[in-house]
């Protein structure tokens, strides 16, 4: 648009031509292909005082970030923010086009929203280069609701250091950098020196030769692929032999990996005190008075705590267990058989369960109840957090209870989904052990009915299934601290209700974000 | 500057960057050039959009306008159709097109621009209350029907720019791409001036003019398009069927408008502005409200609601009265229908209650305490209305009213405040649940009554949670701008104490 704008204006300025045509000389010596890629952080927008105070934390995290993975280049941040909000030159065409003159491969921008209660983060990686002419080529965002958390600038800081880091690896794992071939002089190809590139095959891309040789986006077609041997030199594998000019995509996924990995580690070396075995012996004491208090102590905790979506889901998913356990607990068999009465299988079974849920059935939503604002403080930096960041605790509550290890974590949509599972098998289980007792008035006695044993070893062996996948995927995933909501890139496709105020309309939603 | 900037910087880095800066900076600056610098091209031809915000001398209106423009700019980035000039284009086009006492200022500034469309934002404020005015003038012809002045209202500040940038958005609604060619390639492939930004992804598009197009390759605001069945010129349009989402960016400004309200009007900031108004909330539904009928049944209800810090707070008469009514009705009931022979407490039988008799009458006696809960809910939607907040978790509103409705008859709709709606629910489901009581071991018609009392409470959770709510000042700030015809029940209170009871169809045009 702006060229059309540019070429049909009747004003013509005055032009320093000479500076301008120096300039271009200048610039016509940089190499189409930088030998190690620049990137810049063109600034990160905010409107309140406590935005700009976060986005001078999180463009400075950025920074140290994109140094500390040894990818890129910078430009200087303060430098480049002085010359681009003195020209106003904050339009992403804009910045697209100083991306452009300036030989940047990776351009980096975001945004501080923040609106009282919550903090929201967006940051957008543009790729300059090919194969992404320009385009998003990464987008994080994440939103902050800050609660009753006291987030001062401690917190901020290592809140931004936090999410420049993971956006900076989402944009690592993505990015791919066009790394030409030149000739090594002896008639093959290898690749420039200070290009970090792995030894290994990969495709060869070759421009499609144009008209408009000076056109930002280009067709590219591929020609083949090469090998890149351990000494440097590329091999063409057909179908194509390489040529000059031919470049590969090369990425930074291990960087990306390393980086969001250690800073993870390091997060939970600061914000869990002791996570070790001595918490889940502590854990394994206090299993059974922790189970048999959760009717009470699981809704004060969600109430004390304000977690009243915790609360909500308590009361939906315990209600059918805990009616269970109640009428198990309240109708013994010892009382009806002091009455003489027969006692039916159910009942028997209610009473185990009862029994169960006393014993470690109710631990899983007792660890909830509390667990969740342990690791809600922890995500927000909010000291160091007892009791809780340990796998030894984890996988000692998921043997125990269904899903205890999960609610441990912090996954509470997966700790009910075990949960729910597991009390359904030891329910079943509990019903074809338990034996129905008829009283028999000639003898004064009860005769014992016993349950069906192959279907009682199914129950147990689907029970000991599921236990090694609970405890499998409980050591596989990580303890929910992120600071705040975190929404990447990715493809879903997912049902959807769009509901206006006036009109619900059903379809199927399949997004890439972008 | 490039001295300086070569002499504060270091290394490789800055002596490169240094004069790429510069010259950047300078074809930037010069939007008049004749040099035909392909290093800056990356921004194809394609729409644009110029946004005017009329100067103030008011700061808060500045600001205002400032915030106004900010969010016109986003709306119409978003929606990837008409791109906003920037900043430095607009001071360059101000002063090229004189001076702004003389007429049609803004409309030589867009001829400079040549931008497809400008914007005109007028703030205004009167006392308390601020608005904005937004003039959409298209300048090509096929954008003729984007023309229309919109205006908005509102007491919160910062709802204005959203809403202008929500109307902005519903301009695009059902335009395609529109992308000019900009250059003829070899092998039937073009560049055409539409990319990431118009929502362009690589893949085959049927066109009217032009037939099947493939997208090759997208940049951000260009693309290489094969066109195999057509030969367009330069600078001819490609109308590729590729939409907008408006409803999502729609959706997106509704939600902080509507955050905001809830805000400025929540009980956090109106009633109780050092506690938690959730915890306040459940305290009193669960703890202050049954203690209080306890005490004083009904009335209790409406002191309950003291617990919630309204100010001066005025009883519903008519809500008690019917509140009372029905608790007074489930008391004796059954005695009623027995000649008042039947021993008045449920847990006793005598000679003239029968079973049924006595299982109706102690279901109507369990369920009082859902009684006096609708009568609690009923006089905080009063209080609220009155005192212009809105009740707890109405950020969650479609959700909790949901649950309300759940666990007490018609308590969503109360919780909305929507009470004749509330009590219609109530009195149903009560109806039906004593019915089938009643009738619990008659299995034919037991069944039926039970299955329609299912369906009813079904009915009741389904609108609590679609059901728009009925706070003025919620939805007047949240009023959707297109023109509908709106079905409403409701029961307001005029000046002087009376209230009114109102079925109709509003129209907002």
């Amino acid at each position: 648009m702006l060229t059309s704008i540019i070429s049909k204006r009747t004003v013509v300025q005055k032009m320093p031509m000479v500076s301008a045509l120096v300039i271009m000389l200048v610039l016509s010596i940089s190499p189409a292909f930088a030998a190690r890629p620049i990137a810049a952080i063109a600034g990160i927008e905010a409107k309140s005082p406590r935005g700009a105070q976060v986005s001078g934390m999180l463009a400075e995290r950025l920074s140290a970030a994109l140094r500390s993975s040894g990818a890129f280049d910078q430009i200087d941040r303060a430098l480049l923010a002085d010359q681009l909000s003195r020209y106003g030159c904050d339009a992403e065409a804009c910045l697209l086009r100083f991306a452009r003159t300036a030989g940047v491969s990776l351009l980096l921008h975001g945004r501080v929203d923040d609106r009282g209660s919550a903090l929201t983060i967006e940051i957008e990686a543009y790729g300059i280069d090919a194969p992404y002419f320009g385009k998003i080529l990464y987008r994080y965002r994440a939103e902050l609701f800050q609660g009753t958390a006291v987030l001062a600038a401690r917190e901020l800081s290592l809140i931004c250091e936090e999410h420049a880091v993971r956006a900076l690896a989402g944009v690592l794992s993505r990015f791919r950098l066009p790394v030409p071939l030149i000739q090594d002089g002896g008639g093959g190809f290898s690749i420039q020196g200070d290009v970090r590139v792995s030894a290994g095959e990969y495709e060869l891309f070759r421009p499609v030769r144009s008209v408009r040789e000076d056109d930002v986006v280009r067709t590219v077609e591929r020609a083949g692929r090469v090998r890149i041997e351990d000494n440097g030199r590329v091999v063409g594998t057909g179908p194509a032999l390489p040529r000059a000019g031919d470049y590969m995509l090369t990425g930074f996924q291990d960087e990306a990996a390393r980086m969001a990995d250690l800073h993870l580690a390091r997060k939970e070396e600061a914000v869990f005190q002791h996570p070790g075995y001595s918490d889940a012996i502590l854990a394994a004491i206090f299993s059974a008075p922790a189970s048999a208090s959760m009717p009470i102590m699981a809704p004060l905790g969600y109430y004390h705590y304000g977690d009243f979506e915790g609360l909500s889901l308590w009361a939906a998913n315990a209600a059918p267990w805990l009616y269970l356990e109640a009428s198990g607990l309240l109708r013994r068999p010892k009382d009806l058989r002091k009455e003489k009465r027969d006692i039916s299988r159910e009942t028997a079974a209610r009473y185990n369960f009862g029994l169960y849920m006393l014993c470690a059935g109710g631990l899983p939503l007792f660890v909830d109840a509390f667990a969740h604002q342990y690791l809600r403080d922890a995500s927000l930096y909010q000291g160091t957090q007892p009791v809780i960041g340990g796998n030894p605790t984890a996988v000692y509550l998921s043997m125990v209870s269904g899903g205890g290890g999960h609610f441990y974590k912090g996954h509470r949509l997966w700790g009910y989904f075990y949960f729910h599972i597991n009390n359904a098998l030891v329910y079943s289980a509990l019903h074809e052990y338990s034996s129905a007792q008829r009283y028999d008035p000639g003898t004064d006695s009860y005769r014992k009915s016993k349950g069906d044993t192959g279907r009682l070893r199914v129950y147990l062996g689907a029970l000991g299934a599921v236990k090694i996948i609970e405890v499998t995927h409980v050591l596989s995933v990580g303890h929910s601290i992120s600071a705040g909501r975190v929404r990447e890139e990715r493809f879903s496709i997912a049902p959807d209700l769009i509901i206006d105020e006036n009109e619900i309309t059903p379809g199927l939603r399949m997004t890439y974000r972008f | 500057m490039l001295t300086a900037m070569t002499m504060n910087s270091a290394g490789y880095i800055q002596s490169r960057i240094a004069p790429a800066l510069a010259a950047f900076m300078v074809l930037a600056m010069l939007p008049g050039t004749m040099v035909r610098a392909a290093e800056i091209r990356v921004n194809a031809p394609s729409g644009g959009v110029a946004v005017f915000v009329l100067p103030s001398a008011d700061p808060a209106l500045g600001a205002l306008g400032i915030e106004s423009g900010a969010a016109l700019r986003d709306a119409f980035d978003r929606c990837g159709r008409f791109l906003p000039v920037e900043e430095h284009q607009l001071r360059w086009a101000f002063r090229g097109a004189g001076s702004t006492a003389e007429d049609d200022f803004y409309g030589r500034a867009a001829r400079l621009l040549d931008v497809d469309l400008y914007v005109i934002v007028a703030p205004s404020r009167m006392g308390e209350i601020y608005g904005a005015a937004m003039r959409v003038v298209p300048r090509r012809g096929d954008l003729a029907h984007l023309e229309r002045v919109v205006r908005f209202e509102s007491r919160i500040m910062v709802n204005i720019p959203l809403r202008l940038a929500k109307a902005a958005a519903s301009l695009h609604e059902g335009l395609p791409v529109s992308a000019p060619v900009v250059a003829r390639l070899e092998l039937e492939r073009y560049l055409i001036g539409a990319g990431q930004w118009h929502g362009l992804s690589a893949g085959t598009f049927p066109t009217r003019d032009h037939g099947a197009i493939e997208v090759l390759v997208t940049g951000r605001y260009e693309s290489v398009v094969r066109i195999p069945s057509a030969k367009p010129g330069i600078e001819s349009k490609i109308v590729i069927p590729v939409y907008p989402d408006v409803r999502g960016q729609s959706r997106r400004y509704a939600a902080r408008i509507s955050e905001n309200t809830i805000v400025r009007y929540g009980a956090g900031s109106t009633l109780l502005k050092n506690t938690d108004p959730r915890k306040r909330y459940i305290e009193g539904a669960c703890i202050i409200n049954p203690g209080g009928n306890a005490c004083l049944p009904v009335y209790g209800a409406f002191l309950a609601t003291g617990y919630l810090g309204f100010r001066d707070p005025k009883a519903d008469a008519p809500g008690l009265a019917i509140s009372g009514s029905m608790l007074a009705l489930q008391l004796a009931l059954p005695s009623f229908l027995t000649g008042f022979s039947a021993h008045f407490f449920p847990w006793e039988r005598d000679g003239d209650k029968t079973r049924d008799m006595q299982r109706l009458q102690a279901v109507m006696w369990a369920t009082t305490p859902l009684t006096v809960s609708a009568a609690y809910f009923d006089q905080l939607a009063v209080q609220f209305s009155r005192a212009g907040a809105l009740p707890p978790f109405f950020e969650d509103r479609d959700a909790f009213a949901a649950l309300c409705s759940a666990v007490v008859p018609g308590g969503g709709q109360f919780y909305k405040g929507r009470r004749l709606a509330g009590w219609g629910f109530f009195i149903s489901e009560m109806a039906l649940g004593a019915c089938s009581a009643y009738y619990f071991d008659d299995r034919g018609r037991g069944r039926l009554l039970l299955a329609a009392l299912g369906t009813v409470k079904l009915a009741d959770i389904a609108s609590a949670f679609f059901m728009r709510t009925g706070y003025d000042i919620y939805n007047r700030e949240t009023a959707d701008d297109r023109a509908a015809l709106v079905p409403f029940l409701q029961m307001r209170e005029i000046p002087g104490g009376e209230d009114i009871m109102m079925l109709g169809l509003s129209y907002r045009p």
